[in-house]
This record gives structure tokens, C-alpha cells and sequence, in this order.
């Protein structure tokens, strides 16, 4: 088997870290693996968010860090998905109330129940970073095709390196095959040719996503979902499976429809 | 004695002394004071028309070696007598003017240093002389070197070369950077613009740019 921790992280914000964890997640808990989701973004959490599990939290990491109570008692059941189970971040404290040690230590508490354990890792390359990065055997990274986000990642790429950690993986999120196509977007060669990380996984933007988060049912369990399907790619090649990445192509509209059937370009 | 200092960490720090206040003990003393600033750089004394004695030099020199953060690297002059005294006794020693007529000649004790990975954003690579880098500059790294530099692989960071020098050059096999900075000169490119096997030159005191081809 595949490693079992895994931090998903990205350096800047919003490039989707907290959306690739609970799709990711809930795609091997459907495969039937035993699943836990650490949200590791202390006092701005959304990952109970995304897998719709916001109205069930009653213990939070922090709890379990105070020992107030055991890493168990606190994981949230995923209602939909069997198998996934989410320890949600406490909204009401800073990064400064989990240190490495404590992860690292409520990690191994977890270790033998789950046959993973996602860490999905704040912002940034400060102390929430770090803390989230401690207990991981694997490390992905999310960036998106723009320069900030390549920026971003290459540095928590080097910081990694400097904590001795294995190499990261690489997912690129939210491509858009029309703006690359128009060269407005760079496109995946760009991307890993700067990063240079084994890619696992090339996510499709989906305009359908923003309504997937809102109504907290991660893309994974929609097969129409075109992002879905790129997220179940990447499940799977956590597991070692060689699979093909997806052919990305510009989506054409009735005008471009209609340039084709009278022949002109 | 207070005494002043010139250069940088990277090219190395010159302690400027003279005829007039040129002495040992105040050396010795400024020294002492200013090891924190020292640490790690290199380390010369200039002492200009100021003829030096054996004893002069072998107390600053014992001095020197009880102050293991401080990379000595000799001495610079404008009197021929100082620098057979100190080749006689083994010490390196440049002659200030001459050296100066010869467009600031490479020091002997300029390191040539190697670095065989890509350094990623954030990373930041020094050399007191010429650095070559086998790998890629990734945007938001920097390099900075007080002589050549050579990356064998894409150029896409910053790179400050040949500080302090009226000549200079960096390659790379492929650049794609925003801006460079050779011998003092800055030159910006234009986002997106790709080189191929380039080469950026300063002689005589102009930069000029060479490319085996150019894209954006």
C-alpha cells in the first residue's frame, strides 16, 4: 500500500487544498479504504464545509490537543460516505494552539485505524504549515496554472526539501483547456517544467464546483463532474495504479459549432 | 583608532588603514569590535603607502588566527617592499594600484563554487567569485556572485553577477528573467521573453546581450 499521511499543501490560498482533500478523501472511502481528513487550518477552517459536515462538529483538534478528548471521540462520521471520518479545525483559536509534536502525536494515534490519513494543510509557509507538514509520509502540492500559485508552491517545494521531507507530488487545479488553448493560461508542461514534481493528478476547472462546495458534496460522487473524474484519477494513483491523464479539451460553443458545419475556421 | 571599511559580505570586507593611522594595537582592537560583521566574510587590510616590519606583521597575523570566524585573506599595498615581505613569509598580498590599472583583476582567493540542484523560490546562492549552477533558477530564487555565473539549465530568477567587477558575464541555457543585474548594470526583459543558449556580457562597460534564439 501506498503511503498513509498525507498533507495536501500549497503555500498560497485559495488554489483548492481544502476542495482537492475532501474529494480525494471521499473518492477512497467509496473505494472502501478507511478514511480520516485532518483539517489542519486552525481558526479559518472550511473543510467540514466542503464535505457537509459543518452541522455535526462538537469536538474540534484543538479539544483533542487540550485532551479534552481522544482523537477518536472527535472525528465527525461523514453521513454519505462510509468510511470518512473528518477531525475538524477549531475555529476559534490560532495556529499557535497545535504545535508539530501535537499532530505528530494525534497522527499516530490515528495511524492504525485508517488506511489514510489527509492533512489538509493552511495557507502560507508559517507555523500552520509546518505543524501540518510534521506527521505527513507523502506531501501534495496544489497549484494553480498561474505564476503566484507556481511561485508559492516552489517555495513550500524548498521548504520541504529543508525538512528533509520526500519529494511533494504535484496537482495542478482548476486548468482551463480554453485559456491555454488562447495561450492566456499556461499550461501543464509550464507548470512542471518550473516545478519539476511527478505529477499525480491535472484538475479541470468545473463551473459546476463553486455549487458542489456550497451544498458540501465533494465533485467525486458526480460522475458528470468533469473535475470529479480528475479527482478520482488522482484517489487512484495514490494507490500505485497507473492511470492516463485525461485529455483536456476546449469545450467549443454553438458559435464555434456552427463556423465548423459551413467549413470555415 | 576607528577605521573604515569597504565591500560587502560577498565580495569580501577591506579594512582601509594608512601612513597617518596605520597601528597595530588599533587594528587589533577594531577588529575585536567589529567581529560580528566580519564573521564569515572575506577579510583583507589594505595599508596603502604604509611600509610594513616582520614583527608588525607576524602580531597582526597571530592576532588574526585566534579569530576563528574571521576568513583572512591578506594584505593590499601600493609598495612593492610590503609584498615581497609578505610573499617571503607566505601571506597573499595585492598591490593596490596596479591592480586597479588592470581593471580590478580576479583575486587568488575568489572561490569558484558549484551547485548541483535547482534552487526553487525563496532559495538564495552566494559566491565571493564565479558560481555555476547545474539545474534550473526558479522564479523568486536569487543568485549573487562577485564573479561569473552559469546555470546549466533555465534561468527564470534573479541573478546579481560580477559585483565590484568592470567585467562580467552570466550564461544560461535557457533565461526567461525578468531582469539581471551584471557589474552594476541592470538590464529588464519583457515578460515572456525566452532565450536560448544566452549570454549577457559587460565589456568596456557595456552590456551586451547574446542568444541563439528568442521567443515569447
Amino acid at each position: 500500500m501506498a503511503d498513509k499521511v498525507i498533507c495536501i499543501t500549497s503555500g498560497k490560498g485559495g488554489v483548492g487544498k481544502s476542495t482537492v482533500t475532501a474529494n480525494v478523501a471521499t473518492a477512497l472511502a467509496m473505494k472502501g479504504y478507511k478514511v480520516a481528513a485532518i483539517d489542519a487550518d486552525i481558526g479559518l477552517r472550511n473543510l467540514d464545509l466542503v464535505l457537509g459536515l459543518e452541522n455535526r462538529i462538537v469536538y474540534d483538534l484543538v479539544h483533542v490537543v487540550e485532551g479534552v478528548v481522544p482523537a477518536e471521540k472527535a472525528l465527525v462520521k461523514d453521513k454519505r460516505t462510509k468510511n470518512l471520518y473528518l477531525l475538524p479545525a477549531a475555529q476559534t483559536k490560532d495556529k499557535s494552539a497545535v504545535k508539530p509534536e501535537d499532530l505528530i502525536r494525534i497522527v499516530e494515534e490515528l495511524r492504525d485505524k485508517f488506511d489514510f490519513i489527509f492533512i489538509d494543510s493552511p495557507a502560507g509557509i508559517e507555523e500552520g504549515f509546518k505543524t501540518a507538514v510534521a506527521p505527513a509520509d507523502t506531501i501534495i502540492v496544489i497549484a494553480n496554472p498561474e505564476m503566484a500559485s507556481i511561485r508559492d508552491a516552489d517555495r513550500v517545494v524548498g521548504l520541504c526539501e529543508a525538512m528533509q521531507k520526500p519529494e511533494p507530488k504535484l496537482v495542478i487545479n482548476k486548468i482551463d483547456p480554453a485559456k491555454v488553448a488562447r495561450g492566456d493560461m499556461l499550461d501543464v508542461d509550464d507548470v512542471t517544467q518550473i516545478l519539476s514534481l511527478d505529477l499525480l493528478g491535472v484538475v479541470p476547472e468545473d463551473k459546476n464546483m463553486v455549487a458542489y462546495i456550497n451544498r458540501g458534496e465533494p465533485a467525486v460522487l458526480f460522475p458528470e463532474s468533469i473535475a470529479g473524474r480528475a479527482l478520482r484519477n488522482v484517489a487512484e494513483r495514490l494507490l500505485g495504479k497507473e492511470v492516463p491523464f485525461m485529455e483536456l479539451k476546449v469545450q467549443e460553443g454553438f458559435l464555434d459549432k456552427l463556423k465548423k458545419l459551413f467549413g470555415s475556421d | 583608532m576607528d577605521f573604515k571599511l569597504r565591500g560587502t559580505n560577498v565580495i569580501g570586507i577591506e579594512l582601509l588603514t594608512n601612513r597617518e593611522n596605520f597601528s597595530v594595537e588599533g587594528i587589533k582592537r577594531f577588529i575585536s569590535e567589529k567581529k560580528q560583521l566580519l564573521k564569515g566574510a572575506r577579510f583583507l587590510i589594505s595599508v596603502e603607502d604604509y611600509l610594513l616590519n616582520r614583527e608588525e606583521l607576524e602580531e597582526l597575523l597571530n592576532f588574526i588566527s585566534t579569530e576563528e570566524k574571521i576568513t583572512f585573506c591578506g594584505f593590499k599595498t601600493n609598495l612593492k617592499e610590503n609584498r615581497e615581505l609578505c610573499v617571503a613569509m607566505g601571506i597573499p598580498c595585492d598591490i593596490s594600484t596596479l591592480e586597479l590599472e588592470k581593471k580590478r583583476e580576479r583575486s587568488s582567493t575568489e572561490e569558484v563554487k558549484l551547485v548541483k540542484k535547482t534552487l526553487r523560490s525563496g532559495d538564495k546562492e552566494t559566491s565571493t567569485g564565479d558560481l555555476i549552477i547545474m539545474g534550473d533558477v526558479n522564479p523568486g530564487a536569487e543568485v549573487e556572485a562577485g564573479g561569473d555565473v552559469y546555470v546549466l539549465g533555465n534561468l527564470r530568477g534573479f541573478v546579481r553577477a560580477g559585483i565590484g567587477k568592470s567585467e562580467g558575464e552570466v550564461r544560461a541555457l535557457f533565461f526567461q528573467a525578468p531582469r539581471l543585474e551584471l557589474c552594476g548594470k541592470e538590464v529588464e526583459f519583457e515578460r515572456n521573453e525566452k532565450f536560448i543558449n544566452f549570454k549577457a556580457r559587460v565589456k568596456n562597460g557595456k552590456i551586451k546581450i547574446e542568444h541563439l534564439k528568442r521567443g515569447i
